[in-house]
Parts: C-alpha cells; structure tokens; sequence
C-alpha cells in the first residue's frame, strides 16, 4: 500500500466515512466531519499508522491533505 | 487601578498618552510602555509590584536561557529550563490562589483546624502567569525566538491594556508591534471607539444589571416566582457578558491607540448552537491557552490510550478551566460541568446534534450555558437545588419576592439594551457606517461622545464597581 492508499484509510476510520477522497487540495473545509477535536485524533492516528511523530507547530499548520503527504513522506524518508 | 476608573481616564492614559505620542523614537515609545504598565500596576497594588517585577525577569531570563540552549544543543538541553519556568509560573498562581483553598480541604480532611491568613491576591496573577507559560512554551515549541531586549519583553509582559485581564497574548501576536509602535491616525479613532464602547457596555450595561440582579441573587432564591428566578439568571449572562467583554473591548481598544493588534476573546458566544460551539466563542484568548498549552500536549501524551481518551482529556481541561476562575468548588463543578458536556458532544450526539432544527440547537446550547451560570454565579452548592426549583416554577409564577420589589420593570429595558449588544447586530451596524463613511460617521461618533459623557457622569453618581473577571 503506498502513503495515499494508507491515508486514505486513516482518514476513513477517523471520520467514519468511506467516501472521502484524497486529493492533495483537500483542507478541512471540505469534510463536514473535520473539526478541531477530530483533527488531533487524524493526527494521532497518522502517527500510529506511520510511526512517525509531528511537532507541536506543525499540527495546526497544514494547509491542505498536499503539505500533510509531503510532511509525512519527508519524515519516513529521514527515520531509513 | 480599573480601566474605568476616573484616574485611569482622566489621569493615566492622558498623561501616558500625549508622551507616547510625542516620543519620536520607537525605543523610548516601548521604554514609556514598559515603565507606564508598571506605574499602571503599581498604582493600584504597589504592595505586589516585587511579584509582577519577579515573574517578568524570570520570564525573560529563562526565556533567553531556553532560546540559546535550543539552538546550541537541542530540546532534551532545553527541556529542565522550560520545566523550571513553568513551574515557577505556576507556583506564584497556586501561592497566591489556591493554597487558602488547598489548606482548608485539607483541614477538613484530617479533621483538625490550620491556621492561615490568605495573601492579598496580586491583581492579574491568573492572567500573567498564563503569559509566562506561553511565551515560555513558544519558545521551546520552536514557535518564536526569545526577546533579547529587555524594555521591549517588559511591554509585552506588562503591556497595561491587557495585564490585569488578558486577552491572554502570545508574544507572536505582538512582536512584530513591539518593533515599531506606531498607530496611524484611523487606528487611534478606532481604538477610542472600542475603548468608549467597551466602557458604555461595562458601565451603563453590565453595572446597572448588576444592581438589579444581585439584589434577587441575595434574597431567598429558593422562594422565586419563575418571571424573578429568570430575569435574574437572564441578567446575570448578560452581566457577565457585557462586564468582560466591555473590559476587553477597552483592552483591545487601547492596545490599537499604542499601535497593537491584541487577539479577540469574544464572537458573541449566545448565538452559539452547542456547548462546544459556546467555548469556542467565550473568553477565546482562556481556551485556546488551555487548548494548546494543555489539551493537545495531553491528547498526544496519551495517544495509545483507546478508551475514552479524548472525552476524559476533555473533562480534565474544562474542570482545570473551572479551577482556573477561582479556588472554590463551585467553579471546579462548573468547568467539570461543561467537560462532560463537551465529551458527549464530541461523540454521536455533537453529530446527529448539527442535523436538528436551528431553533433547536440554540434553545439546547442556551439552556445549559444558562444552567452553568447558575453554578458560576451562587457558590453555595446548597442553594443551587432550591434556585433551580424556583427556575422550573415550583413557586409558581409569582411569589411575595415579586417583581415589584425588587424594581424589575424598571431594569427591562436595560435587559433588552443587553440582549442586542450580545447580538452581532450592533457590531455588523457600525461595519455599515464605516464602509459609508461621511454623515453616518460622524453621527455614529457623536453617539459615541455621547455615551461617553453617560458613562462618566454614571461613575461619579455611583463610583465604578470593579471588573467581574478582575477577581479570578
């Protein structure tokens, strides 16, 4: 599975909702379940998938699903 | 020394107002901002001026401390002087605050009498303390750099618009201000305005509820008709209401006139369609504190916990929200209150909550803000039973503490003035005159002026009464 099919799951069990679809202009307005509490649960939930860790300034300062993607692939590349 | 208070109208900010703005030098405009504030504190409680100057040097020196150690070596190096810092912080407000509290519990748990005489509280301690802890955590979070220019961190940590009653700011906020005060002509105006506004709302407002409602509040609230109990509880939200966010409109106002944009704290939270949604729009500056100070930091501790893990973060950071008012159960009850409320909202219920009628929402939202106000407002826990009979009409309508006596018609219109100053109606009214300008304007200005010379003439027929929120 790669880093957007993955995503894509965890964005799914956090919301509960199967049919969002991940696309690097998606920000939180789009999805009526993404709040400010679910967002730290979407967060925590990447981290767990991907065993990688956020810092403090970087949870709320993603702009868009894109700059999410970057990070975490940035922060898989540095952990191999 | 109150913002409405005829010294710090016609005698502080003058004075401070016309060397600000002769001063051409942005270092000595920050100089006269450092040293004005704690002339500021000074003045009304010289006697806990050594605890501001304490807290703002430790502040800052730990500050410049965890700033280098960061660069130089990294967090782990960082990590003992952000725990000291924070420490320190909070052991002033806990000294100061809670040990009568602490000290008492614990003498009725062991049974046996401790003799304490409570220290005078330092004015703003709940609210400066919360600013060292944030710069301190800004700082290790990599978020900002420390100050290195002492005068320059004074007038950010003692800033006078906000010091005895926030908004809570973080320095990132201000900093870009503290480099170069300088307000333009429109900025000044506007910032009259809002403090005027602010003032009419805590003096012809706020107070004049105040005087009807707390004389309900002192009588037996236990034998209330329904028309009494509501017009009192009603009023109290409004009171409280109108009395902080009056402060904070003068506080937001001011810090316009020096050339400084302080965070918002209020966005007319009883519009508010769910508790969460209410804490969103109350006392902002407070909550986002807690949220990224203590709920996300929590939240990420605790994140291979499953069960419950939000909802009880939840519960912990409303009911430290509640301590945080004042050391007394009824403020712990009040925020665990709200904890709990939040918890469940943010489960199935907050969802199929948004799907209900509008009306409905609201009604929802208003019935337990207001029944929070009743823990908020009667600190006798054994009273809340009894008023909240009273409130649900187990008097009837009307009882021999009628609405004569205590003058109620007479405060109606007040009531009313209230409910449309917490509604955005007003504020969405003066974005109006501004984008018209001409006429409108000046006719607006002219009420301002007006209200002014009311707000005046009211503190010297009844002297001011001080802030709601200047206690906690």
């Amino acid at each position: 599975m790669n880093i957007e099919e993955r995503l894509s799951k965890v964005f799914a069990t956090v919301f509960d909702n199967d049919s969002i679809e991940i696309t690097p202009e998606l920000t939180a307005d789009d999805v009526d379940e993404w709040d400010s509490l679910s967002h730290i649960n979407l967060m925590i939930a990447i981290e767990l998938e991907f065993g990688i860790e956020f810092d403090q300034s970087e949870i709320q300062n993603f702009a868009n699903v894109g700059e999410l993607m970057a990070s975490i692939e940035e922060k898989l590349a540095k952990k191999n | 020394m109150p913002l409405s208070s005829l010294h710090f109208i016609f005698v502080f900010l003058p004075v401070f107002l016309l060397l600000y703005y002769v001063l051409p030098k942005s270092g000595w405009r920050i100089g006269l901002l450092a040293f004005g504030s704690l002339v500021f504190f000074g003045w009304a409680d010289p006697g806990n001026l050594p605890v501001l100057l304490f807290s703002l040097l430790f502040n800052y020196i730990f500050g410049r401390v965890i700033s280098q150690r960061l660069e130089a070596k990294g967090r782990p190096a960082a990590r003992p002087f952000m725990w000291i810092a924070v420490a320190a912080n909070l052991l002033i407000l806990v000294f100061y605050k809670y040990t009568g509290f602490l000290l008492e519990n614990l003498a009725d748990l062991i049974n046996q009498p401790i003799e304490y005489t409570s220290k005078a509280l330092p004015l703003g301690v709940s609210f400066f303390t919360f600013t060292g802890i944030s710069y301190i955590l800004d700082l290790y979070n990599s978020a900002e750099k420390a100050e290195k220019n002492l005068l320059r961190f004074g007038a950010y940590f003692a800033m006078f618009p906000k010091l005895l009653q926030g908004p809570i700011t973080r320095f990132g906020q201000v900093k870009n201000g503290l480099i170069n005060p300088r307000p333009t002509t429109d900025e000044v105006m506007e910032g009259a305005r809002r403090f005027i506004g602010g003032l009419a709302k805590k003096i012809l407002l706020a107070d004049q509820l105040g005087l009807a409602i707390n004389k309900v509040f002192a009588s037996n609230v236990g034998n209330l008709g329904v028309g009494v109990a509501w017009f009192a509880l009603v009023g109290y939200a409004l009171q409280i209401y109108l009395d902080f966010s009056g402060y904070t409109d003068m506080a937001i106002g001011l810090g316009k006139m020096l050339g400084f944009k302080l965070p918002e704290n209020f966005n007319f939270p009883y519009i508010s369609r769910s508790v969460s949604d209410f804490w969103r729009r109350w006392h902002m500056s407070l909550t986002s504190w807690f949220r990224t100070y203590l709920f996300i930091p929590l939240e990420f501790a605790r994140k291979r916990e499953k069960f419950l893990r939000q909802q009880s973060n939840l519960v912990i950071v409303f009911l430290l929200t509640g301590l945080w008012h004042g050391a007394d159960w009824n403020f712990i009850i009040w925020g665990t209150y709200f904890g709990l409320i939040m918890a469940i909202e943010s489960g199935r219920w907050g969802k199929l909550l948004k799907k209900l009628p509008l009306p409905v929402q609201h009604l929802y939202s208003f019935l337990l803000v207001m029944l929070g106000w009743v823990f908020f407002r009667i600190p006798d826990i054994e009273l809340w039973g009894p008023f909240l009979k009273s409130l649900i009409g187990f008097n009837g309508w009307a009882t021999n503490l009628s609405m004569r006596q205590f003058n109620i018609l007479q405060f109606v219109p007040i009531l009313i003035l209230g409910v449309f100053f917490s509604l955005p109606v007003a504020s969405r009214l003066e974005q109006k005159v501004n984008e018209k300008g001409g006429v409108a304007r000046i006719l607006l200005d002219i009420v301002y002026l007006v209200l002014f010379v009311l707000s005046i003439a009211s503190i010297l027929a009844n002297g001011y009464s001080a802030f709601i929120y200047a206690q906690f």
